[in-house]
Formats: C-alpha cells, structure tokens, sequence
C-alpha cells in the first residue's frame, strides 16, 4: 500500500513537480537517499545503521521520469543493487527525487548529494558506479558535468556508468507533444487553446526529455513550449568513465525494434548515436547492448539486463588487473 | 500530514486555475457570435446588452464555485490543524511518560 502510493507521488511529481516545488507544496519530492522505502539521511550515523556492512564500492542507482526506486525491483525483491552487492561487493545506494525539475535541477542537488555521501560514508570510498533508467541517465550525466566543473571528489571515483533506456538524444513522445500543443495554440479557437494550456502544464523535466537536456544554459531564458528548438550545449563525455548503455525494443524484429524503440525511447536514442544536429557528444559503441523483446520499464529490472552488467563489471575489473 | 496538506493546496488550485479557464473560455465562447451581431446597427445595443449579462452571469457563477472552494480548504485547514496539535499532544506526552 505505502509503496502504491509512493509511486503515486511520483508519477505526480513527474506529471506537475516543478508546480509542485514551485508552490512549496508538501507532495514535492526532495532529492534523497531511500533505503528499505524510506528517506535515509545522508549523515554518518543513518548510514551505519542502514548499511552496516557497508564495502568501499557504491552503485548509485537512479530512477526515471515519474517513477520511484520500486522501478528496479524484481520479482522475489531483488534489484540490480542487491545483485551487485551479493556478486561483486558493491553497497546499493538508491535514489529518489522529483523528476518534474529540469534534470540540470537534479544533476546539481545529485552531485551536492553524492559529495556529502562521500563524505559522510562510513568507510572510504574506493569505487563508485552510477545506474540511472530512463531520464535518471540524464540526471546522472548532468551531475558528472557540474561535478566536473566544480572539481568534486566523488568524480574520480566513478569507473562506470551504466545508462539503461536513458534518452541520450531525446524522446519522439515529449517532441511529438510539443508539435500538438504547438499547432492546438495557433488553431486559435478557445477549446483547442483550453487543450493546449493543459498540456502545457506538463514539467519542465518532461519539458526536457525533447532533446534530453543537461544543462541550465539549455533551457534558462527560453520558452519552454516553442516549437522544436533544440538549444542543448556540449557536454563531453569524461574520459575517465567506462559508459555502458542499454536499450530495450517491443520486438525481436530489428526492423520494427528501430521504428518503435521500448515504446518511450527509441533505440538510435539509448544507444546515443548522437550525429552533429543532435548537439550531443556521439557515445563510444563497444559498450552497447539492445535487448531485443524488453520495453521501457522491464530493462529496468530484468535478469538479462543484470546478467549483462554483471559481465561488464567483470570484464572491467579484468581490464583494471591487467593494468595493474 | 505535510502530504495532506500537500494534496489540499493541488486540489484548491487545480479547482481555481481550472474555474478561471473555463470563465475564460465561456465568454469567449459567446463573446464570437455576439460580436458579429452587434456589427448590424439595429441588433448593436441588445447583442452588447446579452454580452455584458451572460458575463456577469459567468463571472457569478464562477466567483461562487472559487469562494466555496475557498470555504472548503479553509474549513480543510482547521481540521488539520487540530488533528496535527493532537498528534504533537500525544507525542510530547509520550515523551513525558
């Protein structure tokens, strides 16, 4: 029942929660870290008693647009997280916050987030891997880019990130919305206007998704509903990260698994096959995997996906000995 | 309770943004067939007399909707207010024991 109505919030937050914090409403969602569906604190003292084996490895996992972190869970309760933690040692860190802010919103309150769990962690951190689904890649991409810029000491630690059905060049939905909205406006007749404001009312971090924005430069002093503009500025891909991405299609068919994506995100999209008028730094392919037959929300939590970024891991750990 | 009160202010707000939209949209609905007959010169002054009173009908009808919305959440708000000093009451004398 609690973890129902949790979602609920969060899908709210997705739909209105930029309104929703604008306004001080108490349904906004702070960023927080959540342990056992709860908010935990990030102070010294609330991590022992929430992990107290913590290891000196974190995967951070962060969930998408009007989600909460049950979106990683499997059946018989296991997530990427506690998979990680049984088979390579890592500490699962989730996290939860309200997807309707612009993800260059919660890129800075991820990174002010991850700076103070380095700190306040009960044991030093030696590693950190970051997991977002969906629009959580964006905010996790937006939090290395303003981590970058302010010299963090969480950056160093993150060896990889793992991008599952993340937009990395937008979502068809969000554009296909906006061009509706856009004509439904210049009809210029009060019932299509009225339908138009409605859907208008959608988040800014919906807002976002059309051309995956990261940065506060992307959308500051411009409007949110004009018509196609994408005014994204480069954000490079860090060199000292291993990025693994992820993308889901409806069909076995690769033909029609192209057309339609996971149903939300198209393929050429997660996998960030980014060309100049995209405005996107192009993602290095060797790390790429579709998984024919999953949509949006079951790469989420699917053993196949696990099995994948298990041997990832695995093959960067071999990678790392090799060097060492 | 945060959430509950949460919730109050989104419904308050959605019955007021959503009241206004639809005034809005109301006299504008009929603003469109009587402006056009008010450009033939007999019909002028009643077409403009009909506008102003389906306005201020709306108007009305729409003041009322937004000032019983307001009864309600204000109503809402004392009840919450007792039901939280109840909680922090029993909290503090919880604390005592």
């Amino acid at each position: 029942m609690r973890s129902h109505l949790e979602l609920l919030i969060g899908v709210l937050n997705g739909a209105l929660g930029d309104y929703l914090h604008r306004t001080g409403n108490g349904l906004a969602t702070p960023m927080t870290l959540v342990h056992g569906g709860k908010p935990l604190r990030a102070t010294r003292g609330a991590l022992v008693e929430a992990h107290p084996h913590a290891t000196a490895r974190i995967a951070v996992l962060v969930h998408g647009l009007m989600c909460v972190e049950s979106v990683w869970q499997m059946p018989g309760d296991e997530t990427y997280g506690s998979l990680l933690a049984r088979d390579l040692g890592f500490t699962p860190v989730f996290v939860r916050y309200n997807s309707g802010l612009h993800v260059s919103d919660n890129g800075e309150a991820l990174d002010t987030l991850l700076e103070r769990l380095v700190d306040e962690y009960p044991v030093p951190v030696e590693e950190i891997l970051l997991m977002g689904h969906s629009m959580g890649g964006l905010v996790l991409r937006s939090a290395t880019h303003v981590a970058s810029e302010k010299r963090r000491r969480w950056l160093p630690l993150v060896e990889r990130a793992f991008y599952i059905g993340t937009p990395h060049l937008g979502a068809p939905l969000e554009r296909f919305g906006n061009v509706v909205s856009f004509a439904l406006q210049k009809v210029g007749n009060p019932y299509t206007a009225l339908i138009a404001d409605i859907l208008n009312l959608r988040s800014s971090g919906v807002k976002d998704l059309r051309f995956a924005n990261l940065r506060r430069e992307d959308w500051e002093g411009a409007d949110a509903d004009a018509l196609l503009q994408n005014r994204r500025h480069p954000v490079p891909l860090l060199p000292h990260i291993r990025h693994h991405l992820i993308a889901g299609t409806l069909s076995t068919d690769a033909r029609l698994g192209l057309l339609f994506g996971d149903a939300l995100v198209a393929v050429s999209s997660a996998t960030g096959q980014a060309e100049p008028r995209h405005r996107c730094s192009p993602f290095p392919q060797e790390h790429v995997r579709i998984m024919a037959g999953m949509d949006h929300l079951r790469i989420a939590a699917d053993p196949d996906v696990y099995t994948q970024i298990r041997a990832w891991c695995e093959e960067t750990r071999e990678w790392s000995d090799c060097e060492a | 309770m945060e959430r509950l009160r949460g919730l109050k202010a989104l419904v308050k707000d959605a019955v007021d943004q959503g009241s206004h939209a639809v005034e809005r949209l109301q006299k504008e609905t009929a603003r469109r067939p009587l402006d056009l007959l008010a450009r033939i010169p007999p019909l002028e002054v009643p077409a403009k007399g009909i506008l102003e009173i389906h306005h201020m009908a709306v108007s009305n009808t729409h003041a009322m909707i937004r000032l019983v919305n307001r009864v309600v959440v204000d109503t809402l708000d004392v009840v919450l207010d007792r039901a939280d000093k109840r909680e922090g009451d029993a909290a503090s004398s919880r604390m005592a024991e």
